[in-house]
């Protein structure tokens, strides 16, 4: 694997332990997957996966490693629906969404539909969850994802993601922008997207997210959150993109995101001559080498509720050094999916407990 | 044949607790009933590709439940249910035809292994004939899941 001079150049310069990056990204990654508890209940579907010797991931009690490299794609569990093979960096942004029962939820950029059958697994299949990609191709394997994995709750469009904002405005709850970009962190898992990186592609890319970002921020309620994140290492498309959507939108506020068991990184506070935004800092960076994940960066945003959009506009004026690690109440994780018994039946009518 | 009526005919066929379908919504489209939940339901701001998972097809003569939705819901089943041990499970799923005697009525049933609803399948006259959509069928021919 070659990496472009570049590449190089540009991450030596802001990454301190850079001999350990480029180990990680060259390293094979380890395979993961989400069990499936719209299904069945955890503990039964670990038992049918006992022979994999699955290592749970620290930071999601769904999550788990394989021990050793294997093909799961055949497997009952697989046809059944039971598990999802996904990378555990890519379990994060559902984590940071927070959704909660009967919310209604925007996936921007859906397809295959990890994340989105995530996120119905954490909501119980209850609410809504508009699931759009702009591409019809992908929306194939997305609706493949959804029956596979027994998800009810979840209603597909195929539209631009700008008409979210034109169309909806001040309509979900929570929005996740899992943003189109350069894919610099899957490197590990397809070496193809070397071959396709460029610098140009990288401006061209963040342009097509601060467009994005802008637009679905329309579409969020008053009080609502949007997390924002990518796969990607280019500060352009990730605080670059946060710095111009914060400069533009003085109402919204970051949030300090906790994600206990889960080694992070602060947000770059600048990049080449450019000074970033203060409520940039409680974005996240996701590096290979720490979590031997793929790399990833994510950012919770807030929009104020109504009677608070004054006091915020104050507050955004004069918030030199009050950011960082705070957050506000809501950001403390409450995962709708540990407080839920059954999700098809309501209490009492399952076979064999009836009165 | 309305939503209510798949509700009720599947209810009846495979034992399923009275109340299950009354927290979810019907979606009809063409000879397609989907099932939802009540808020995907109402959602019709813009134009959707599908909203739910397709629970059932209307035929002339009855509904034909689907391999997807009943693998949600199959676990609830008490009637016209059929049990496969694991090598019968993984040639089922292959799209194999089963030669077994079951003591279930002619026509679909809901196949399961070790608990789990498989899928659904066709029983008449001590054959089984694999219902599960050539694109989920495992094996050589079968596409797997991205």
């Amino acid at each position: 694997m070659r990496f472009p001079d570049k590449f190089v150049e540009r991450y030596q310069s802001f990454i301190p332990d850079f001999t350990e990056f480029m180990l990680a990204m060259t390293r094979p990654l380890r395979t993961c997957l989400r069990v499936n508890t719209l299904k069945a209940e955890l503990e039964r579907i670990l038992t049918r996966l006992a022979d994999l010797e699955l290592e749970p991931l620290p930071w999601y009690e769904h999550g788990f490693r394989l021990k050793y490299p294997l093909s799961l794609g055949n497997r009952l569990e697989h046809f059944l629906g039971l598990f999802y093979v996904q990378e555990a960096a890519s379990m994060l942004p559902p984590l940071a969404l927070a959704p909660q029962l009967h919310e209604r939820i925007l996936d921007v950029a859906a397809a295959p539909g990890s994340k989105t059958t995530q996120i119905a697994q954490m909501m119980r299949n209850t609410g809504l969850i508009v699931a759009n990609d702009n591409n019809r191709k992908r929306i194939r394997g997305l609706t493949g994802n959804i029956d596979r994995s027994g998800t009810l709750n979840v209603v597909v469009t195929c539209q631009p993601g700008q008409v979210f904002g034109k169309f909806l405005p001040d309509y979900f709850d929570r929005v996740l922008l899992d943003a189109p970009c350069s894919s610099e962190g899957t490197i590990r898992k397809s070496p193809a997207a070397l071959d396709l990186w460029s610098e140009s592609s990288i401006e061209r890319q963040a342009r097509t997210q601060i467009g994005l970002l802008v637009a679905v921020y329309r579409a969020l309620k008053p009080g609502g959150v949007l997390v924002y994140s990518t796969c990607t290492f280019a500060p352009e498309e990730n605080e670059g993109v946060l710095d111009y959507f914060f400069n533009r939108t003085p109402d919204a506020l970051s949030e300090a995101v906790a994600l206990p068991g889960l080694k992070t990184r602060p947000a770059l506070e600048s990049w080449r001559d450019q000074q970033f935004h203060l409520q940039v800092r409680n974005a996240l960076r996701i590096m290979p080498q720490d979590n031997d994940t793929e790399g990833f960066f994510l950012c919770r945003i807030r929009k104020p509720s109504e009677e608070k959009k004054g006091i915020s506009e104050v507050r955004s004026q004069k918030s030199e050094g009050r950011m960082r690690g705070k957050g506000i109440a809501g950001c403390k994780m409450q995962i709708a999916d540990r407080r839920m018994n059954d999700p098809i039946v309501p209490p009492n009518p399952i076979p064999g407990r009836r009165s | 044949m309305t939503t209510k009526k798949v509700f009720l005919e599947l209810t009846r066929r495979f034992g399923f607790p009275e109340e299950m379908f009354d927290r979810w919504a019907g979606v009809e489209h063409a000879e397609d009933v989907f099932i939802a939940s009540p808020e995907a339901q109402e959602f019709d701001q813009l134009k959707v590709v599908r909203k739910g998972l397709r629970l059932a097809r209307i035929f002339a003569h009855g509904v034909k439940p689907t391999t997807n939705a009943m693998q949600v819901f199959g676990r609830y089943a008490i009637r016209n249910v059929l049990d496969l041990d694991s090598q019968q499970a993984h040639r089922f799923v292959q799209g194999e035809e089963l030669q077994l005697e079951a003591a279930v009525e002619p026509g679909f049933v809901i196949v399961r292994h070790d608990g789990f609803a498989v899928g659904v399948g066709l029983y008449k006259q001590g054959v089984l004939k694999s219902q599960i959509p050539h694109s989920r069928r495992t094996g050589a021919s079968g596409r797997r899941g991205a």
